[in-house]
C-alpha cells in the first residue's frame, strides 16, 4: 500500500500540478488480477473523447509482464465505426520495454516534443499491442459504466467491443488555448467595429463568401440566418459603451517593481492596456 | 507551481518592453487566502533557491488582496464584502485561480484565460501549444480596441 500511495504521488507530483489529464482511469489495487491478455495475437485498446483540443503530453499505463521480457506497441488512434483504425499520426506510436522489476507494474512514456494533437469531441483508441512473438502480458482492467474498450483475439483484425471497462492508466495533455468567440468579429482581429458590418453586408448580399466559422460570428442573433436583423444588433451592440471592471488599488509589496509601495489597479493604469493575475504565492 | 506561470507572464512583459511596447502594464494579486504564504518564491527575492528565479527578482507589481472591505465601498458598495472569508478584488472581479484578465486602455475587460488549464510556458509542450504567442497577441490586439 505505501509502495502505491509512492507511486501515486510521484504521478501527482509529475503531472496533477501543471499538466492537464485528460483521460484517467486510474491504478490498479495490489488485489487486482484480472486485466486484458496482450501477446501475439491478444491485444486490447481504450476508447476516449475529449472535451478540448490537446497537445499529447505523456502516457501511464499499468501493464504486467508474464514473459520473462517483453516489448509492447502503444498507440494512438483514429475511430473506425467504433473499433481502433489508423494512427491519429504517422508519429503516435511508441515501442516499449517492459521491465519485469516495474514497481506496480507502472509504465510512462512522454510525448512532450512529438507536438501530436488531440481535437475536442473526438473518439480515439489508446492502443496495446506485442511489439514481438514471445511477449505476454496482462493490460490491468478497471471497470466502470462510462468506460469503452475493446479487445482483438485475431491481431487486431476484429474487434470485441467491451462497455464498461477499460484498461488502467491515464493519459496527460496539454490545453490548446482557443481564443473566445467574439459575436460579430467576422475578420477575428478580435475587435467587432466597422470593417465587420462591412463585411458581414458583404455576405448578406453575396458579393463575399464566408466559412461556417464566420457564418456562425456573423449570426448575432443566433436564429441560424444572417440578415438585416444581425447587422442592427451588431451596430447596437458597437455603440453600446461597454462597462468597466469594478476598480480596485492595492498596494506593490514587490521591491523590484516599478510601483512598490504604491496603490496600484485599474484606475492607476487608466488609458494603457493592464493585465491582472490572480495567483497563489508560495 | 503558480509561481512558474507568474514567471512566465514576467518573461512576456520584459519581452514586450524589448519590443518598445510600454503601453501594457501587468500586476499579480495574491488570493486572501494564501495570504500566510511565503511571497519569497513569487516575486524572486535573493534568498530565493528556486530554479524558476534563475533570472532574478521579477519587475511585475505583486500585490495582496484583502478581506477588509476597503475595495468594496462606494461604487463598488454591494459587490464585496469585508470579513467574509473570500478574496475582496478577486470576487469583485469573480476571478478563479491563476485567471489572467486582460483591459483594454478603457479598463472594459479584453479577454479572460484561465493559465491552469492555458499553461502559457514557450518550453517543451508550450511550443506545440503556441498558447505564449497567442496570449501575447490577445494582448497586442487590446491595444488596437
Amino acid at each position: 500500500m505505501i509502495r502505491l500511495l509512492i507511486i501515486s504521488l510521484f504521478v501527482n507530483i509529475l503531472f496533477s500540478n501543471d499538466r492537464s489529464t485528460i483521460y484517467n482511469t486510474g491504478s490498479p489495487s495490489e488485489t487486482d488480477t484480472t486485466g486484458f491478455l496482450i501477446n501475439s495475437t491478444n491485444s486490447a485498446a481504450n476508447r476516449f473523447i475529449l472535451n478540448n483540443n490537446y497537445v499529447l503530453e505523456a502516457m501511464v499505463f499499468f501493464v504486467s509482464l508474464q514473459s520473462s521480457s517483453g516489448n509492447i506497441t502503444i498507440s494512438i488512434r483514429e475511430d473506425d465505426n467504433n473499433s481502433p483504425g489508423n494512427l491519429i499520426s504517422g508519429s503516435a506510436t511508441w515501442d516499449h520495454e517492459l521491465n519485469p522489476l516495474s514497481l506496480n507494474n507502472y509504465n510512462l512514456i512522454t510525448t512532450t516534443n512529438l507536438c501530436i494533437y488531440l481535437d475536442e469531441a473526438t473518439y480515439y483508441w489508446w492502443t496495446i499491442e506485442t511489439a514481438d512473438e514471445n511477449t505476454e502480458a496482462i493490460w490491468f482492467q478497471k471497470e466502470s459504466l462510462p468506460y469503452y474498450s475493446a479487445s482483438s483475439s485475431n491481431d487486431g483484425s476484429i474487434w470485441n467491443l467491451q462497455p464498461g471497462v477499460a484498461g488502467s492508466g491515464a493519459i496527460y495533455g496539454e490545453q490548446v488555448y482557443e481564443n473566445a468567440n467574439i459575436p460579430g468579429d467576422v475578420n477575428s482581429d478580435f475587435i467587432v467595429n466597422v470593417i465587420d458590418i462591412v463585411s458581414i453586408i458583404g455576405y448578406i448580399t453575396e458579393t463575399s463568401e464566408f466559412n461556417l466559422e464566420q457564418i456562425g460570428f456573423a449570426d448575432i442573433n443566433n436564429d441560424g440566418f444572417v440578415n438585416v436583423v444581425d447587422i442592427v444588433q451588431l451596430v447596437t451592440n458597437i455603440i453600446t459603451p461597454n462597462h468597466s471592471n469594478p476598480n480596485f488599488n492595492l498596494e506593490d509589496i514587490n521591491p523590484a517593481s516599478e510601483f512598490f509601495m504604491q496603490n496600484i489597479g485599474p484606475s492607476f493604469f487608466n488609458g494603457q492596456v493592464s493585465a491582472y493575475y490572480f495567483g497563489k504565492q508560495g | 507551481m503558480c509561481r512558474a506561470r507568474f514567471g512566465i507572464l514576467n518573461d512576456l512583459y520584459n519581452e514586450l518592453v524589448s519590443e518598445g511596447i510600454t503601453d501594457v502594464k501587468m500586476m499579480g494579486i495574491n488570493g486572501y487566502q494564501y495570504i500566510d504564504d511565503s511571497i519569497s518564491c513569487m516575486i524572486c527575492e535573493n534568498e530565493c533557491t528556486s530554479s524558476t528565479c534563475n533570472l532574478g527578482p521579477r519587475p511585475l507589481a505583486w500585490t495582496q488582496d484583502q478581506d477588509d472591505g476597503i475595495n468594496c465601498q462606494n461604487e463598488n458598495q454591494n459587490l464585496c464584502e469585508s470579513n467574509d472569508d473570500i478574496s475582496d478584488v478577486w470576487n469583485l472581479w469573480d476571478a478563479s485561480l491563476r485567471d489572467f484578465i486582460i483591459l483594454d486602455r478603457y479598463g472594459v475587460e479584453f479577454a479572460r484565460i484561465n493559465l491552469t488549464y492555458n499553461n502559457p510556458d514557450p518550453s517543451d509542450i508550450g511550443a506545440c501549444t503556441d498558447n505564449y504567442q497567442k496570449i501575447k497577441d490577445l494582448i497586442l490586439a487590446a491595444r488596437n480596441r
